[in-house]
């Protein structure tokens, strides 16, 4: 009898699997792509604000990184080479949207989408809420300078520290601080009058 | 100490959890003294709270790259899993693919109209053939529609591998697996990534809590001081 045991293969490191695509294994590398792809659309998703411009980033990240994948030494974790090819790619992007007359505002997330994800005492009315606040949130991060809005995604929605999105970005320790600083201060003033019922709830 | 409302490295650091522990743990008795800052820092995390559910919206992923073992134009692309994006790659280095798909769909159809198709499925390429044409090695490779990864961009291909396994064409046994293995590898990301983001939530939704909690409990605190030390001095009062 074939145990779960059996049939469930050893996790391999992200090192691992970009040791053994380079030697021409593809299968290893659509392994790096299963675990990464949702992440790289996530970050785009969060830069860009289109789902279907994320998608193209993120198809394109993955078609970049592994054509260079034989120059990738591995300084860096594998996981922030992607990220760079990714904000590189947005900021092209975000380049040639700047000649369009409007300013793309995010697509929120709808109901529906999130009704997967409540909880078991969660009411309708609750979704309804968290949507509609997910979507202050992302038209309020859609008004920060690309730079805060860019450092304050690594930082609270990929974990990144800011030394590792200091390296991202190329810029110095204290300039992430100092953007995260200044996009978090600039939220708690717009999403102000969110704060109070939250906070007494 | 001074406020770290007016040092913003000192705040950040407190609010991520990162830097030198001693700092952060100098900074959280300071916020037991400091309303003003405990304020700021309650907001702060407020606004963490809130950044929490700006979700993207699920959308169907998949990649994978598919590699043209062509010796004569190698190449990579990568495929969605749940959608064609035949017409991202086209262009004239790939023309040669798609008119070979072209032809795959012209051949296709007339087999079909013949009624006798034969669906063979050897090294990992899946070959559709109308009966009707020789079996010899180099007729087979001359009317035959090649599967190969490249073709599989344009939707008929798409289709016809689908209905690959209802046919006559056995499903390797490893490739099985593989796929079994990577859909349980799928699946266990998924759910770590979940629990990781369930995690974060309520650790953030206590600390929030807490940090609520202890303001209070601060200001009751400074409410009875200043009820004790009115009492006091009426008291004191008084007597004299």
């Amino acid at each position: 009898m074939t145990t779960m045991a059996a049939v469930v293969p050893m996790t391999r490191t992200d090192e691992e699997l970009v040791a053994r695509s380079k030697t021409g294994d593809t299968e290893s590398f659509n392994q790096l792509v299963r675990r990464w792809e949702r992440p790289i659309y996530a970050l785009a998703y969060r830069t860009l604000g289109r789902e279907e411009d994320a998608r193209d980033v993120t198809q394109e990240t993955f078609l970049r990184a592994f054509r260079a994948l034989s120059g990738f030494k591995g300084d860096a974790k594998f996981s922030s080479w992607l990220y760079r090819i990714a904000l590189n790619l947005c900021r092209d992007w975000m380049r040639k949207e700047r000649r369009a007359p409007l300013v793309p505002v995010p697509e929120g997330v709808e109901v529906e989408d999130m009704a997967a994800e409540r909880g078991p005492s969660e009411s309708v009315e609750d979704l309804a809420a968290r949507a509609e606040l997910g979507r202050e949130v992302a038209r309020a991060m859609a008004h920060l300078p690309s730079e805060q809005r860019q450092a304050i995604i690594l930082k609270e929605y990929h974990g990144l520290t800011f030394q590792e999105i200091a390296d991202l970005m190329r810029c110095p320790l204290s300039t992430v601080k100092t953007r995260v600083y200044q996009g978090l201060s600039t939220l708690r003033k717009q999403l102000g009058e969110q704060m109070t019922p939250r906070r007494e709830s | 100490m001074m406020h770290i409302a007016d040092n913003h490295e000192a705040l950040l650091d407190y609010l991520y959890e990162e830097g030198d522990p001693a700092e952060r743990l100098q900074i959280a008795r300071h916020l037991q003294e400091c309303a003003a800052c405990s304020v700021a820092v309650l907001e702060f995390q407020s606004v963490r709270g809130m950044l929490s559910e700006w979700v993207p919206p699920a959308s169907e992923l998949g990649f994978r790259v598919v590699q043209d073992a062509s010796p004569m134009a190698p190449r990579a692309t990568v495929e969605h899993g749940a959608r064609s994006d035949w017409w991202r790659v086209w262009n004239p280095a790939t023309s040669k693919g798609m008119l070979q798909a072209a032809a795959a769909v012209v051949l296709f159809v007339s087999g079909m109209a013949f009624s006798q198709l034969d669906v063979r499925y050897e090294n990992g390429t899946v070959t559709v053939r109308p009966r009707f044409l020789e079996p010899s090695d180099q007729n087979v490779r001359a009317g035959s529609i090649l599967l190969t990864p490249d073709s599989s961009n344009v939707p008929v291909v798409a289709t016809a591998e689908a209905a690959a396994p209802s046919a006559a064409m056995p499903i390797d046994r490893e490739e099985l697996l593989q796929r079994v293995r990577s859909m349980i590898d799928q699946s266990e990301e998924r759910q770590q990534r979940e629990l990781a983001l369930r995690l974060s939530q309520v650790t953030r939704e206590v600390d929030t809590q807490h940090q609520a909690d202890l303001l209070r409990i601060q200001q009751d605190f400074g409410q009875q001081q200043e009820a004790t030390m009115d009492y006091l001095v009426r008291t004191s009062g008084g007597v004299k």
